[in-house]
C-alpha cells in the first residue's frame, strides 16, 4: 500500500478515537423503515416461516426478510 | 425435532486457491491440514457426500437444507464438476426437498461463462472483496504479489448485470479499522442493491488483533462498525442490507436465527472436505493445528456421528458451553458470545467470551440507542435484552 495512503488510514484510526461523537438524530422516515424491516422479520419468523440460521461462508440472498410490507 | 440435526452442508470442493490472501484460515494460520488433502474434490466422493446428505434429510425429515459449494477457491473445480454435480444433487433429492445452492468465490476466475453456467445451475454465488483497490491490495494478492481487485471488480460488474439477481449472493469484506467506513460504503453503492458482510478477521486470545485496545472502544473494529451504522442509519441507504446490523437487531428484539457468528441458536453446519472427511467449521483453522479433525468420514461415518464431536456439539448448545461472563451478560442474546474462533485461547481453551468483546459490546449498545427510538421495539429489547428505556446500563 502506498504510505500516504497508509498515513491516512492511520489518521482515521486516530481521529476515530479521538472523536466518539456519535449522536442519536431524531426519528425520520427513513429510519421508520427500517423499524418496519425488523420487526416484519421477527413477525415473519414468530409466525413460523421456514428459517435457517446461515454461515459465516457465504452471503445469501435468503439471510434477509424482502422490504418491509 | 431435536437439534442434532444439519442444514447447511459446505463442501469444499476445491481444497487450493489461485490466490494468496496474507490472512487466510485455510493456508496461512495455525493449522496446515490443506497439505494432506486431495486438490479436488473427486466427483465419487461428491456422489458418496449426497448419499449421506440423503439418509440424513430423511431421517430427520428436513423440507429444505442449503449446500455451500467452498475452497480454497470453489471455481478451481472446474465447470464440468459443477454441471455434473448439480445435475446429481437434483436427481437425488429435489424431489423431496428443496435445495438451495451456494457459493462463495474470490471471484478472480469469474467471467460470463461461468456465470451464465451458474445461473442456469441455480447457484447463487457471493464474492469476497475487501473494498475499493487500496484496501483489497493490503491482504488479498495473487501469488506473484499483484493486485487481484481489476479481476474481482470485473466479476462484480458481470454480476450486477440484471440478468444475473437470482445468482447475486452480495460480498464478505474483512473489516480494516484503519480505513474509513464511509468511503468503502459508498465505493459499494455503485454496483447497486446488494448485501456486504463485514466480517472481523480472525484473531483470538492467543494472536490478537494487532490494532491498539481501550477498554472503551476494544480494539477498534466496534467502533469502525459504529461509524458505518451511523452513516447506514441516517442516510437512507437501503439498497445495501449490511448483515451484521440487520442481524443483531434481529437478535436484540427476539429474533432467533441469524448468521453462525452471533446469537444462541444451534448452528446446523457440516463441511466435508476434498477427501470426504467431516471437519469442525473450518475457520477454527484459525485457532491451532488439528483444530477442524474430526477423523470421521463419509464412508464410514453419517452426519448424525458427527454430533460426538466437541467443536460441533458446543455450537449446538452454545449457551451451555459459554463461559460464565458472557453467560451472565445481559447482551448475550445477540452476541452469542461471538465466534468461535475468536474464544480461542491457548491454555482456556474456548471458554473465554471473545477477543472481540469490547468491540461488541460497544457497537450493540449504540446499535440500542437507535432502536430505543420506537416505543414497540424498546418494549421488545427492554423484554430481551434488559435494555433500560434511556439506554444507560452498566454493561
Amino acid at each position: 500500500m502506498e504510505l500516504d495512503v497508509q498515513r491516512e488510514m492511520r489518521e482515521n484510526l486516530v481521529e476515530n478515537r479521538a472523536s466518539n461523537d456519535i449522536t442519536v438524530r431524531p426519528v425520520t422516515t427513513s429510519m421508520k423503515k427500517i423499524f418496519l424491516r425488523v420487526q416484519d422479520r421477527l413477525n415473519r419468523e414468530t409466525d413460523g416461516t421456514p428459517h435457517v440460521n446461515h454461515t459465516s461462508h457465504q452471503e445469501h440472498q435468503d439471510t434477509y426478510t424482502p422490504p418491509s410490507r | 425435532m431435536n437439534d442434532l440435526f444439519v442444514q447447511t452442508f459446505l463442501l469444499k470442493v476445491a481444497a487450493r486457491c489461485n490466490i494468496d490472501c496474507d490472512y487466510c484460515y485455510e493456508y496461512k494460520l495455525a493449522d496446515q491440514s490443506w497439505r494432506s488433502k486431495p486438490s479436488r474434490m473427486p466427483i465419487q466422493v461428491l456422489f458418496k457426500t449426497i448419499k449421506r446428505i440423503k439418509e440424513h434429510i430423511l431421517s430427520h425429515e428436513l423440507k429444505g437444507i442449503s449446500i455451500i459449494f467452498h475452497g480454497g477457491e470453489p471455481l478451481l473445480a472446474g465447470k464440468d464438476f459443477f454441471e455434473q454435480a448439480v445435475t446429481h444433487i437434483n436427481g437425488e433429492l429435489s424431489s423431496f426437498c428443496e435445495v438451495k445452492f451456494g457459493m462463495q468465490s474470490n471471484g478472480v476466475l469469474l467471467d460470463a461463462e461461468w456465470a451464465n453456467l451458474l445461473l442456469r445451475l441455480k447457484v447463487g454465488i457471493g464474492i469476497s472483496i475487501d473494498g475499493y483497490k487500496q484496501l483489497n491490495d493490503e491482504h488479498r494478492l495473487d501469488y506473484r504479489g499483484n493486485s487481484t481487485f481489476p479481476r474481482v471488480e470485473a466479476a462484480m460488474k458481470i454480476l450486477s448485470q440484471p440478468q444475473y439477481s437470482e445468482i447475486r449472493g452480495g460480498f464478505l469484506t474483512v473489516i480494516q479499522p484503519e480505513s474509513n467506513p464511509i468511503k468503502l460504503l459508498e465505493w459499494f453503492r455503485k454496483f447497486g442493491k446488494t448485501q456486504i458482510d463485514f466480517l472481523l478477521p480472525h484473531y483470538n486470545h492467543q494472536r490478537k488483533p494487532p490494532s491498539a485496545y481501550d477498554a472503551v472502544h476494544g480494539y477498534g473494529y466496534g467502533l469502525w462498525l459504529a461509524q458505518l451504522f451511523d452513516y447506514w442509519w441516517n442516510n437512507d441507504i437501503h439498497e445495501i442490507k449490511i448483515r451484521i446490523f440487520e442481524d443483531l437487531m434481529h437478535l436484540m428484539i427476539g429474533g432467533r436465527y441469524a448468521v453462525e457468528s452471533f446469537g444462541l441458536s444451534p448452528v446446523h453446519l457440516a463441511v466435508i472436505q476434498t477427501d470426504g472427511e467431516y471437519e469442525a467449521v473450518d475457520s477454527l483453522k484459525s485457532t491451532y493445528d488439528g483444530a477442524v479433525s474430526t477423523s470421521k468420514n463419509i464412508s464410514d461415518h453419517s452426519f448424525d456421528d458427527i454430533f460426538s464431536e466437541y467443536l460441533i456439539l458446543s455450537r449446538t448448545a452454545k449457551f451451555e458451553n459459554l463461559p460464565e461472563k458472557c453467560r451472565e451478560c445481559r447482551l448475550v442474546k445477540a452476541c452469542g458470545g461471538g465466534y468461535i474462533p475468536h474464544r480461542y485461547h491457548p491454555v482456556f481453551g474456548f471458554n473465554m467470551p471473545t477477543i472481540y468483546c469490547q468491540d461488541l459490546i460497544f457497537l450493540i449498545k449504540h446499535i440500542e440507542k437507535y432502536l430505543l427510538l420506537d416505543e414497540k421495539i424498546r418494549t421488545q429489547l427492554v423484554e430481551h435484552i434488559g435494555s433500560t428505556p434511556t439506554g444507560i446500563s452498566s454493561v
